[in-house]
């Protein structure tokens, strides 16, 4: 996840980069007020969290469009605005746009289930941390707090954040389950160009790409982690470079 | 002399480091080092010039068959040289044999046994004449392609990291159950007959192609994989860099023509990307070779991969 400006970048493109920063670090900033103003009306909270009660319609409009935004980010990859690779930014922005746009957004289980109240908390906590350590990093000033937090808190959110994606992609893949509701989701052989989507076997196989992907990118943020604060808890005085 | 072996953090790798004959090769100094550790054979080792303070770019790469004379610094008896492990290796060939026998097997699995009845579908299943051609097709290629890796090509490199084994595995095998799952479906729908007979005829005269293709890719090395990179010259190498590659992806367009699948596309698609990735290194590391200096013969111009675009 790595997203290093390139060193030979005009003014300009620094400037549209700060501003692209600090828009997404207060966009998800919002939408964390939002989901907790939300929880604490809730009135039975050990049950409301588990249908994450209330919190979709409140959010539903932000978390559109600030994760929608996160497209810019392959865009800034691909034309080499930033350093990263294009093809790998796709993918980690493609598996949240199927949670919000193809899961969340169409089927009531997922939005109301548990998975939701994980991904709204999960979510805004490591955008924030990872959207202002960009905009700092552009200014060349990364108050070592907020790097600690970048390769610390990913520890417990992003497993967070999975388990919640996971759950609101099963429901949904529950629901779809028989076929005369599968029918109005799907498109089906035969046809002239031979191609057919099942949106259960499309669930199913979004869930399995997470057994690969995921050990993969946290085994990197967690070598990340060791050559920017340092390893385990002995080390924690951090080397100077 | 005396060569000490470091890793790139400095720490020493052989204890005490290796003594050689001074007309000793870089090749004995691996074979010493795998003595001395037991598990990095050398396949396993990448063997570096330590990076000089103030130079930047890429370290230098000690040659296999080079001396190691070569790369002491004048007078001195000593040399120090930086040691990556790179893994668990295996054989080229042993990499292709099993990326190209994972679509040989599935792809008859579709055709000939009864799977549709789990992805629910019962009954008669009817086979259009075309469904037939392409499983002859697509087996024949991945054939065609094993045959090639162990009787055709002259490979540079004898060895892969076991990681890309997985990782291309996945790419082929899923890519050809993706594509057998549709091409012999039960409710797939044929293209016309002219049609097909226009997709498998430029598919055939591209798989023979590229067939000559590599042939004449093979004829630029001995048989011991020596010789290095030339340019490749006759037939469609007079206008494209990587032939080869262009005849596979317009073999792949002529079985997509014949069998119309959206999966079909998809594969061609990628593959494309892929291939025009490694074509553009080649091209560029080809111009780089053959610059036209020092009595070293100059890269003609030429397409890299898709002419007239590309
Ligand atoms: N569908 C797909 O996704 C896909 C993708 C890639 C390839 N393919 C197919 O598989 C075939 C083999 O792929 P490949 O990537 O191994 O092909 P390749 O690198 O272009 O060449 C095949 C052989 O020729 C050698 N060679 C290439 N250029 C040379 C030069 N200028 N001078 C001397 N020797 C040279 C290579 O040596 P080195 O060992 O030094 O490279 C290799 O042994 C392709 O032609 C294509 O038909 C399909």
């Amino acid at each position: 996840m790595s997203t290093k400006t390139s060193n030979k970048q005009s003014g300009l493109a620094t400037a549209y980069l700060i501003f692209y920063n600090v828009v997404l670090t207060l966009g998800w900033a919002f939408i964390l007020v939002l989901t907790i103003q939300t929880a604490l009306k809730w009135k039975t909270p050990k049950t409301d969290i588990l249908t994450a009660k209330s919190i979709y319609p409140t959010v539903e409009f932000y978390l559109l469009v600030f994760q929608t935004a996160a497209i810019l980010e392959v865009v800034h990859a691909a034309v080499g605005l930033v350093r990263s690779n294009p093809i790998l930014t796709l993918f980690q922005v493609l598996s949240r746009l199927i949670v919000v746009w193809l899961v969340c957004y169409p089927f009531k289980d997922a939005k109301n289930s548990l998975g939701f109240s994980l991904v709204c908390i999960a979510w805004p906590i490591a955008e924030i941390v990872r959207y202002s350590y960009y905009a700092f990093n552009l200014i060349n000033f990364v108050p070592s707090f907020i790097t600690w937090c970048r390769y610390t808190f990913f520890i417990i959110l992003y497993p967070l954040g999975v388990t919640g994606e996971l759950i609101c992609i099963y429901r949904a893949f529950e629901y779809v389950a028989p076929l005369n509701i599968r029918k109005q989701y799907s498109y089906f052989l035969p046809n002239k160009y031979n191609v057919s989507f099942d949106a259960y076997y499309s669930f199913f196989i979004v869930m399995l790409l997470y057994i690969p992907i995921f050990p993969k990118l946290y085994g990197h943020m967690l070598v990340q982690r060791k050559k920017i604060v340092g390893g385990g808890a002995k080390s924690e005085a951090k080397k100077t470079q | 002399m005396k060569v000490s072996v470091v890793s790139r953090s400095g720490r020493e790798v052989v204890k005490g480091g290796v003594e050689l004959k001074d007309s000793a090769k870089v090749a004995d100094l691996q074979e010493a080092i795998h003595a001395k550790t037991k598990k990095y054979y050398p396949a396993r080792q990448r063997l570096t010039l330590p990076a000089q303070p103030g130079k930047s770019g890429k370290p230098v790469v000690l040659n296999q068959k080079a001396s190691l004379s070569e790369y002491c610094e004048k007078g001195s008896g000593s040399l120090t040289v930086v040691f990556k492990d790179l893994g668990p290796q295996v054989y080229y060939s042993t990499l292709f044999f099993w990326e190209y026998v994972g679509p040989l097997i599935i792809y008859p699995i579709f055709y000939y046994l009864p799977v549709y009845k789990y992805f629910g579908y019962e009954g008669e299943r009817v086979i259009h004449p075309v469904q037939t051609y392409a499983m002859y097709y697509f087996c024949f290629h991945y054939f065609k392609r094993i045959m090639e890796t162990f009787f055709v090509h002259r490979f540079s490199h004898a060895t892969s990291p076991v990681s890309n084994v997985f990782r291309n595995c996945a790419y082929y095998w899923t890519f050809g159950a993706y594509i057998a799952y549709y091409c012999n479906h039960p409710l797939y729908t044929p293209v016309s007959d002219l049609q097909m007979k226009i997709g498998f005829g430029i598919g055939v005269v591209c798989q023979i192609a590229n067939f000559y293709c590599h042939i004449l890719l093979r004829n630029l090395r001995s048989p011991t994989g020596s010789g290095g990179y030339q340019i490749p010259r006759g037939f469609l190498f007079n206008i494209v860099t990587c032939a080869n590659y262009t005849t596979e992806i317009y073999q792949w367009l002529g079985f997509n023509i014949a069998t119309q699948t959206v999966a079909g596309y998809v594969f061609l698609a990628v593959a494309a990307a892929i291939m025009t990735n490694w074509a553009l290194g080649k091209h560029s590391r080809l111009r780089k070779l053959f610059d036209g200096k020092d009595g070293r013969p100059k890269y003609p111009r030429r397409w890299v991969i898709l002419p007239p675009f590309l």
